[in-house]
């Protein structure tokens, strides 16, 4: 398994959890779940590209 | 006028009361044993079915990316912490244990995402746990699923 799938994953499995955990009603957790996943999944590769562009 | 009182108490969960007379410590035990089992006893069969199904794959892609389930070695706190945190996945680190699962591999090149996975997993259950003491003690869900119109559950107060 690539890291990127290995983060989708894990971001995925997480996700859910925490909607369930923070917000009341599946409407809300379905949004919060798919704003998670993407906070997940965007932080990574923003935080990637910057130590790859910091790294030279 | 009078029924104002009588119409508050008629919008209370049918289990609200039995779940007064409950010690809230029963629904943490059965959530740290399976995962979701406290809310599902809670009467929230969704949302423990998703920390179930959640924290369940969490625990078996960790094992399955041969990540380890640390020992308790007082001699090395942080393998420890990382063992107490595994722990907390409940029957999914009994049964691998008994299984046999779980020895990781530090040369595969998914050992850190396993064991990543497995203590997550573990600590994240430990969240559950605490959210199901919330609930039990009325502290938390007034509108479970409300909005949605999910699973039937309601105020604990």
């Amino acid at each position: 398994m690539s890291h990127f799938g290995a983060l989708v994953l894990f971001a995925a499995l997480v996700s859910p959890a925490f909607a369930c955990l923070m917000r009341e009603g599946w409407a809300a957790r379905l949004r919060f779940t798919a704003w998670a996943f993407l906070s997940f999944v965007g932080f990574a590769v923003g935080i990637g590209w910057i130590m790859y562009l910091a790294g030279g | 006028m009078a029924e104002a009182p009588a119409r508050a108490g008629a919008r209370q969960h049918p289990r609200a009361d039995s779940r007064e007379e409950s010690n809230p410590l029963l629904y943490c035990a059965l959530g740290l044993m399976v995962p979701g089992l406290g809310h599902i006893v809670l009467g929230r069969r969704g949302t423990g079915a998703v920390f179930l199904v959640c924290i369940g794959l969490l625990f078996v892609f960790g094992i399955g990316m041969e990540g380890e389930l640390f020992p308790f070695e007082a001699a090395a706190p942080l393998t420890l912490l990382a063992g107490m945190a595994e722990l907390g996945a409940g029957a999914f680190y009994v049964a691998a244990r008994m299984l046999g699962l779980g020895a990781g591999n530090p040369e595969a090149p998914t050992y850190e995402y396993g064991y990543a996975f497995l203590i997550v997993a573990g600590l994240l259950n430990m969240l559950v746990v605490l959210d199901a003491w919330d609930i039990a003690t009325g502290n938390k869900g007034s509108e479970e699923d409300g909005a949605a119109g999910g699973e039937a559950s309601g105020p604990a107060r």
